[in-house]
């Protein structure tokens, strides 16, 4: 009985982010289930549209800037709080929070507020600053857990073999924490590719984002194309999450 | 030389830059920005005013939007809570390895998919030809299609899809650390199943309960798409609230509310801190 209802609530967890997909194969131009005929027609019709092509290309190069950026600041922010004594580390630890508690919202229209006097909106550098702002919280939470459980002594031994202290961080703690760093990388890849909140008030015309296009779609006329958008979403994160998995599987070795 | 003083060296010539570039950034992109959100609510043309303040506590619409975002974010959190709860038991009590690993990925996968195309997917399903009305109307529940999309229920139900993780985790961390002799002793004592998960397993997991509540339930508070693309004109909340009245133009009382959605996420967070710790760290 318990497992009955267990499962059943999985299925209608699961089942939403499948009916996207074989949505995208009809040859109708609405969305209707049972699809009686299919067709890649919608597939053709998201190629040939520069715009779709275009914001796919820009998500990903943004994501990617993203991953590099919000691991980097992350990481330093976690080594702070886990090997340094300083003064209001609370304070820190809470300021580096704050941008998952925060309401997207707030941010986006504060962001706009702030970039507007030094013309960052519209721009490929403001919506990576943005996005990576999003991001760093994930990648401090992943990282400071990793580090915790890091073994300091590695680092002595390294130095007290004649390894320098830069050195013994790159060869003994970077490749000790290796899996981690992956998945801050993935996490903060995904949370750039998927925002849509704060890119509605700091994007442009000229610098729209997958998700973006999308929901613009979504709120005016919505035809199967966006299926096909949204299935390259699905794709794209799902592929991340895999990637993560087969990684911390394989670093468990 | 000390250990402690020799691993110090390491970091304490990067101290700077370890402490300094996150800082920065932080402080640069949220902390500014927001700051010059609390002086734009209080300034107006005029000069310093409280009037944006006054104008969100006192029309009845900003009120009545306030109103259910806050009862919005209950309902999510109650129906998150109970969902969970049998999932995440499972995951910790199953008696297979599979299907505790199942049930946690099962989960956990839903929350890998674009947030924007768990929420189209409500709008199919949910559509008056969509999958529901169509099982309604086969089973002669209703005569004709029931309006789903583009109501509280819908805002709600994507809500509670796409929280529930959030949920899931708490609850798991908590039951992962409740000692299985505890349920042994109260079967060997005579206690039924039932009386064992009523009177010690579930008392045990509270600060799970607790904590994944807490945390549903601010982040309801600041939803933005799901209310915009599910809910009707009559659903906002306040974040859609607050992208409005910043299309519009109108910037002081975008800051108002901000700033009121603000202290009431952050006063909610403290309360949850005084009773269980930092939930956020606790739950990485």
């Amino acid at each position: 009985m318990l497992y009955f209802l267990v499962f059943l609530i999985l299925f209608v967890i699961i089942a939403p982010a499948l009916v996207i997909i074989p949505q995208s194969f009809t040859s109708l131009n609405y969305f209707v289930y049972p699809i009686k005929e299919f067709s890649i027609k919608w597939y053709v019709k998201f190629f040939e549209n520069s715009e779709w092509i275009t914001s796919l290309e820009r998500s990903i190069i943004i994501a990617l800037l993203v991953a590099v950026l919000a691991t980097i600041i992350g990481t330093l922010a976690a080594l702070a709080v886990n090997k340094l004594n300083f003064k209001g580390k609370n304070l820190f630890l809470n300021l580096m929070l704050t941008p998952m508690i925060v309401p997207v919202v707030i941010t986006g229209v504060a962001l706009y507020a702030s970039f507007a006097k030094v013309g960052l909106n519209n721009s490929i550098l403001g919506l990576v600053m943005a996005h990576s702002l999003l991001a760093i919280p994930m990648v401090f939470l992943t990282m400071s857990s990793a580090l915790a459980r890091f073994d300091t002594n590695l680092e002595l031994a390294a130095m007290s073999m004649g390894s320098t202290p830069i050195g013994a961080f790159f060869k003994v703690t970077v490749p000790g924490v290796k899996s981690s760093l992956v998945t801050s990388a993935l996490l903060s890849f995904v949370t750039s590719l998927d925002e849509v909140v704060v890119t509605i008030f700091v994007s442009g015309a000229d610098t729209k984002t997958l998700p973006m296009v999308m929901w613009e779609n979504l709120r005016a006329t919505i035809d199967p194309t966006i299926a096909v958008a949204a299935t390259f979403l699905i794709i794209l994160t799902l592929g991340m999450y895999v990637i993560k998995e087969i990684f911390e599987a394989k670093s468990k070795d | 030389m000390s250990k402690e003083t020799f691993s110090n060296n390491l970091y304490d010539k990067a101290k700077w830059l370890l402490l300094i570039i996150p800082l920065l950034y932080v402080v640069l992109t949220m902390g500014l920005p927001l700051l010059d959100i609390i002086k734009k609510s209080l300034i107006s043309k005029q000069g310093f005013t409280f009037g944006f303040y006054i104008k969100a506590f006192t029309e009845p619409l900003y009120l009545s939007v306030l109103f259910s975002t806050v009862k919005i974010a209950f309902i999510v959190t109650l129906v998150c809570l109970v969902l969970a709860y049998p999932m995440a038991y499972l995951s910790v009590n199953a008696k297979t390895k599979k299907v505790r690993v199942l049930i946690t990925a099962g989960v956990l996968i839903p929350y890998w998919v674009s947030m924007l195309v768990r929420i189209f997917a409500w709008q199919i399903i949910l559509q008056n030809n969509g999958i529901v009305n169509q099982a309604l109307l086969f089973i002669g529940f209703v005569k004709e299609p029931a309006k789903l999309l583009y109501t509280d229920l819908a805002v709600t139900i994507s809500l509670v899809h796409i929280l529930i993780p959030f949920m899931f985790l708490s609850l798991q961390n908590t039951m992962k650390q409740i000692d299985k002799n505890l349920m042994l002793a109260s079967s060997i004592m005579g206690g039924s199943k039932f009386y064992g998960f009523t009177h010690v397993f579930l008392p045990l997991s509270k600060s799970g309960m607790l904590s994944g509540s807490i945390m549903v339930f601010v982040l309801s508070l600041g939803f933005y798409i799901a209310p915009a693309l599910l809910g009707g004109p009559d659903n906002m909340m306040l974040s859609n609230l607050i992208e409005k009245s910043m299309t519009n133009f109108n910037w002081g009382l975008a800051s108002a509310l901000s700033v009121e959605l603000l202290v009431l996420v952050y006063l909610i967070i403290a309360i949850a801190f005084k009773l269980t710790g930092n939930i956020f760290v606790k739950n990485a």
